[in-house]
């Protein structure tokens, strides 16, 4: 039983983390303008607040029986009943507090995945509100806490102290989980390590398919999630009569592991039709391999945050200063697997498996001044901001090849290339990546306001990324340039003619076409923008933008882009109480000539003692490929939001709106459309009664085309050089389009009702539904794999995949019940009924379908039908 | 422990939701009703006028008399203890009348507003120094209004159908709030739209956590325009905003800011490093894409495919690669796993079985993410 006395005591220390030296200036907070953290709550009580919700009788106005509206119509709700306070000490101090705990019973598939994708639900104990408040009224002063804990992944702490108008500390700690799959069978040993090993029983190279699926049938299922786990201190004050200090930082680690790769070159191309001929299941091929492994996820991110502000003093400047600095550490940076299959069928070869670098520390730093000054003419406002960035890192590589897999004293598959000319780090020719990408920005902006009916402004913005990473892939243990594919596994199956390298003066290499450096993106974005408002009369105002955006991309496909756009703007309160807010957009980009390769420095045509094939460099692509970044756009947006008010206790509030792109493309993204529908409906006929309710529709559809090689002609014929679409190379017989049309709808509804002052019910339903037809089109069976062309038929081919489909309704259900003043139960439900199909995952139904061929998969999939519910039972204490 | 059987949940589930509803019955209904909206007319003018007390009109002048008060200023970044009061274009002779009389008719109003923290930062204030720093700190002056309470535009106002312009309101607000996150209010597209503070917050009363917001969350204020935003958060994969786990205002600043979405950094990319910080590299081997903006290939707002792609995958990559044999082929449904040609470029993870390390290498042979 807690005592008035020893909690007093215990509050009155808390209380004192407040009472800093009261400086004689007024600050604010600016949360708003940093990233992360704004928000603590959990499935369990989403707003994280929802204690302190229940409406107060009373209203806000004896003036007025309903409540009023936002300046656009929306209703503002009930103000909340005030929690019971009472003295802290002898002082001006009071103190409030409220804790909820009691026990979680979860039923049915809990193990869904999307049952469990962000929140932990267990069979357990919980608390589903810890908080504290104490405030002092005469000087300001203030202290609270608010927490919850659903499961040690699932929980989070928050205190902040501090005094209005001059300043605030803040203190967290949170766990945040993500389930990535309920359903994973991964085949190895070790998993959440850097070293995956094959169960006992497997030898590579030697098992067969049918040992290997019979081995994944009976491995044990496991759940692939990470933890966001993160704490951090603040401190947000007034430093003197006009300036504003900020310093916070914050410490994040993330554990887990996730589905990821392992390739071992490819499995398609080696199948044959099956024992029935065309139109009979495939024999899968038996080489190469696929290996969907398990990564670890083991990272640390600690970032700090410092700013100063001027609040306008003498000098009329508005200033904002800020400087973050952000290291990452990956504490597991690569990932060993061991294949279980050989690349080639028979004796195991030298290549047993592959090697992942993970993601490298990092470090960022940013520093940005921003200042605004007003103007003496037209009410007018000058502005401007500068920033400078540098992401940097330079972590140890690893070797081209692992010795582990290729052991010194061996050699490549038939190549004669010896592994311990490539097992080495000696093998590089940098030891570290010494990567390097800075970025600067300067925002230029004149506003005016030369009469209360009119304001226009000018903008200019530069922003640039210089990507200083310089890597050669360079052997100087063997002069070679390029690299080994897929952990030398392609030098097994092709052979020295596509190992992956070059040199000059050797016959084996000197011809190879080849990447032997790293491309080092940036670009330069250079923006100007002219645009204005005029106020028609009081109910109507009218904008229009004009921005002209001028990029210049490096080592891409076009050396500029100019994007133009057009924005049109009403605003309207001359429908009756209503407020209309419609935009449309135009947007045109064009830019310089088009060339589908411009990488050609960086492959070995362009080193010394190059030869040219007598056959030509292969056609790497077709020159009418638009990348959907580069090429030319027209595109529309359209968007009208109309809040209406019905009566004095409801709200209407309807939102239509869509676009149009189209990027003048064959090859490549051709079209984008979305349109889209929303209706909200919020009623509040008293304060203790509140009803909201939404609809909305989307559908969208984008559109692409592609066209296959002919393979046929590579390394046949000097055809093969030809880049254009409806040569020999990329005939128009080759070319296929795909569109992918979704439909979307969601609709909801939540009724709150205070029935006495007693008990307080939350019923809330919610149904998502989104429906995905991947469909395609092709001139003929040149589209497809040549491989295919003896296994498949039109009929077989047909022209979509089946749907996808994501269908969820969850009924939750909240009963607070008042036994005395400082006693409550909650009650708490939600069931969750759900469907998924995604094609990626159709015929993956048990372990045992993991294995297909030389690919070895972990993840069945989302689980396609789930029930689930979750009950609660809450006793709530409070002052 | 033992789980209770599906059907068992189930219908505790639906107790729960169906016994409240029944208790919604008229009758029930009425027990409660009575009490709030049981029809008390509206006060009129006269009433008011007999109601109004003596009041403390004239204290700003007193004050800037009394040489044991700091004066009142005219510079927007006083402390509370010096609030200013506010000019009304369209009430320019009004008097500061001090809270007393502003009481008199709005108890009730003085009452929900004492428990905001917003208030109740100006009540610290006003009990040191003054009754300036209370209701006309940000209503403006109140004579007019005491004398003729339902003429329009004699007092500023926040809500619908005031006669105060949204750049009056909001320049009350920047009076104190301006600077910092508000830095680039000016220009943002909220501003350029007409909406004003109060749109999004309620000063007056204690409905969230912080941030004196209008609703009881940051993601059901910003629904209350952008529903179509939120309900993308439905989708098969999002970031955990529905789960309470993350706000909008995590990315984006409604205040403004220098890019168009209204994001807190320079760029995208730099707003998703926050989060994603081991995408952030830079790596030895980039992919073009990825580097220049993760939007790209992710709409952060949800996606009905799998990490939030904005198309499902190979097609994804097929809009851009059409390179020589294996990316440029058709993937058909005789790919799928109980196909005729079970093919590694579609099934799972698709391009990424291989191609892993899609977002950047940091190994020698990772030119093509394979390693």
């Amino acid at each position: 039983m807690l005592t008035r006395k020893p909690l007093s005591a215990c509050l009155a220390v808390l209380a004192g983390l407040a009472c800093a030296p009261v400086v004689w200036a007024q600050s604010d907070t600016s949360d708003t303008q940093r990233v992360g953290n704004m928000q603590f709550g959990n499935t369990l009580d989403p707003t994280g607040w929802a204690p302190f919700t229940t409406p107060d009788p009373m209203g806000m106005s004896y003036l007025h029986p309903d409540q009023l509206r936002t300046p656009t119509g929306a209703l503002y709700p009930y103000p909340a009943q005030a929690p019971d306070e009472a003295p802290l000490g002898k002082g001006d101090w009071t103190y409030s507090w409220l804790l909820q705990f009691g026990y979680i019973h979860t039923s049915g598939d809990r193990n869904a995945e999307f049952f469990q994708m962000y929140s932990d639900w267990r069979n357990a104990g919980a608390v589903g509100m810890l908080a504290f408040s104490a405030y002092n009224r005469k000087t300001g002063q203030y202290v609270e806490f608010r927490g919850s804990h659903v499961s040690d992944k699932d929980q989070y702490y928050r205190l902040r102290a501090g005094q209005y108008g001059s300043y605030r500390i803040e203190a967290f700690f949170r766990d945040i989980p993500h389930v990535l799959s309920t359903d994973a069978y991964p085949l190895w040993n070790g998993v959440g390590s850097t070293n995956l090993t094959l169960p006992p029983g497997i030898t590579p190279g030697v098992s067969s398919q049918a040992q290997i699926a019979a081995v994944e049938a009976q491995r044990p299922r496991r759940t692939l999630s990470v933890t966001r786990e993160s704490e951090g201190v603040s401190w947000e004050g007034a430093l003197g009569r006009d300036w504003i200090g900020y310093g916070g930082v914050t410490n994040e680690n993330r554990n887990g592991d996730r589905d990821w790769g392992g390739s071992m070159f490819f499995s398609y191309p080696f199948l044959s039709p099956g024992p029935g001929g065309i139109g009979t299941p495939s024999v899968p091929g038996v080489m190469g391999g696929q290996n969907e492994t398990v990564r670890p996820v083991d990272f640390t991110t600690t970032d700090i945050n410092l700013g100063l502000r001027n609040k306008a003093g003498a000098s009329g400047w508005l200033f904002n200063f800020t400087m973050t600095a952000s290291f990452f550490r990956d504490h597991k940076d690569y990932l060993d697997f061991t294949a279980p299959f050989g690349v080639l069928p028979g004796p195991a070869t030298s290549i047993t498996g592959g090697t992942f670098s993970l993601e490298p520390d990092n470090n960022y730093y940013n520093v940005r001044l921003e200042g605004s000054h007003a103007l003496k003419w037209w009410n007018g406002q000058f502005s401007a901001s500068a920033a400078y960035g540098s992401m940097r890192q330079n972590d140890t590589l690893q070797a081209p090849l692992n010795a582990m897999f290729c052991p010194s004293g061996q050699f490549i598959g038939t190549t004669g290339i010896p592994c311990s000319d490539w097992n080495t780090t000696a093998a590089l020719s940098q030891q570290n990546g010494d990567a390097r990408i800075d970025t600067g920005l300067v925002n230029l902006r004149l506003s005016f306001r030369p009469t209360a009916s009119f304001n226009w402004y000018a903008n200019v913005r530069w922003y640039g990324e210089n990507n200083m990473t310089r890597y050669t892939m360079y052997n100087p243990l063997t002069g070679q340039y390029g690299f080994l594919h897929e952990s030398g596994s392609q030098a097994v199956i092709i052979g020295n003619a596509e190992a992956g390298l070059f040199q000059a003066g050797n016959p084996l290499y000197e011809s190879y076409f080849t990447q032997f450096a790293n491309i080092p993106y940036s670009y330069n974005d250079r923006q100007g923008e002219l645009g204005g408002t005029y106020q028609l009369n009081n109910q109507n105002s009218l904008g229009l933008t004009y921005t002209l955006d001028h990029q210049t991309p490096q080592q891409r496909e076009r050396t500029y882009l100019n994007d133009q756009h057009i924005k049109l703007t009403w605003d309207s309160k001359s429908f009756g109480d209503s407020t209309l807010r419609f935009s449309y957009e135009y947007q045109k980009r064009t830019g310089g000539p088009y060339n589908a390769f411009p990488y050609m420095n960086w492959y070995s045509p362009s080193l010394p003692g190059y030869v040219q094939d007598a056959l030509g460099v292969v056609a790497y692509t077709v020159d009418q490929m638009y990348k959907y970044d580069m090429s030319n756009l027209k595109a529309t947006k359209l968007k009208a939001i109309l809040t209406t008010p019905l009566g004095n206790t409801a709200t209407l509030t309807t939102t239509v709106y869509g676009n149009r792109n189209h990027y003048g493309a064959d090859i490549g993204r051709q079209s984008v459309g979305t349109t889209g529908a929303d209706v909200s409906f919020d009623w509040t006929p008293s304060a203790t009664t509140t009803f909201n309710s939404y609809l909305s529709i989307e559908s969208s559809r984008i559109k692409q085309g592609n066209v296959a090689d002919n393979e046929a002609l590579i390394g046949t014929s000097p055809l093969q050089a030809d880049m254009e679409f409806g040569g020999p190379m990329y005939p128009y017989a080759n070319f296929w389009t795909a569109t992918d049309t979704e439909r979307d709808a969601n609709a909801g509804l939540t009724i709150s009702h205070v029935f006495t002052p007693r008990v307080k019910l939350d019923v809330g339903y919610n149904y998502t539904y989104s429906h995905g037809v991947n469909g395609y089109d092709y001139s003929s069976m040149g589209a497809i794999s040549p491989s295919y062309w003896n296994i498949l038929t039109t009929a077989d081919i047909g022209n979509s995949f089946p749907a996808n489909i994501y269908r969820l309704q969850t009924l939750s259900a909240n009963m607070n019940i008042a036994l005395t003043p400082r006693v409550g139960l909650r009650l708490y439900s939600q069931y969750e009924f759900g469907r998924f199909a995604d094609w990626h995952y159709t015929g993956f139904d048990s372990p045992g379908d993991l294995v297909i061929g030389n690919r070895v998969y972990t993840d069945l999939g989302p689980q396609t039908h789930w029930h689930a519910a979750v009950l609660g039972a809450f006793v709530t204490l409070k002052l | 422990m033992r789980a209770l059987p599906l059907w068992v949940a189930v219908v505790l589930s639906l107790w729960l939701a169906l016994g409240g509803l029944l208790l919604m019955a008229p009758g029930a209904q009425a027990q409660s009703s009575a009490s709030t909206s049981a029809g008390s007319p509206a006060l009129s003018q006269s009433d008011i006028a007999r109601m109004l007390p003596s009041t403390d009109m004239g204290a700003n002048a007193a004050r800037n008399a009394d040489p044991h008060l700091q004066p009142v200023g005219d510079n927007p970044a006083t402390p509370f203890d010096a609030a200013r009061v506010p000019d009304n274009p369209l009430a320019p002779q009004a008097q500061a009348v001090g809270a007393k009389t502003c009481i008199a008719c709005h108890a009730l109003e003085n009452l929900q507003a004492s428990h905001s923290l917003h208030v109740a930062s100006f009540r610290a204030g006003a009990a040191n120094t003054g009754p300036q720093a209370a209701c006309e700190a940000c209503h403006g002056p109140g004579s007019d209004h005491a004398k003729n309470p339902t003429a329009k535009g004699s007092i500023i106002a926040f809500t619908h159908g005031s006669a105060s312009t949204a750049e009056t309101q909001t320049t009350v607000c920047l009076g104190c709030h301006v600077g910092g996150a508000r830095q680039h209010w000016l220009g943002s597209v909220h501003e350029a739209r007409g909406l004003s503070c109060t749109d999004c917050h309620n000063p007056m009363v204690r409905n969230s956590p912080e941030g004196v917001l209008a609703k009881s969350s940051i993601n059901q204020v910003c629904a209350t325009c952008h529903q179509d935003i939120l309900v993308k958060f439905n989708r098969r994969s999002h970031m955990p905003l529905p789960e309470g786990q993350m706000a909008c205002t995590d990315c984006h600043n409604p205040h403004g800011s220098i890019t168009k979405p209204l994001l807190k950094t320079d760029t995208v990319n730099e707003t998703c490093y926050t989060c994603h910080a081991e995408k952030r590299g830079p790596f030895v081997f980039e992919h073009a894409p990825v580097r220049e903006s993760c939007l790209n290939c992710h709409d952060p707002h949800g996606s009905n495919q799998q990490t939030l792609l904005v198309l499902p995958l190979p097609m994804l990559c097929q809009q851009c690669h059409t390179m020589n044999r294996h990316p440029n082929d058709l993937q058909t449904r005789q790919s799928m796993r109980n196909g005729l040609v079970p093919d590694e470029r579609l099934m799972g993870r698709s391009c990424l079985t291989c191609h892993t390390n899609i977002h950047g290498s940091n190994n020698p042979n990772g030119s093509m993410f394979h390693q």
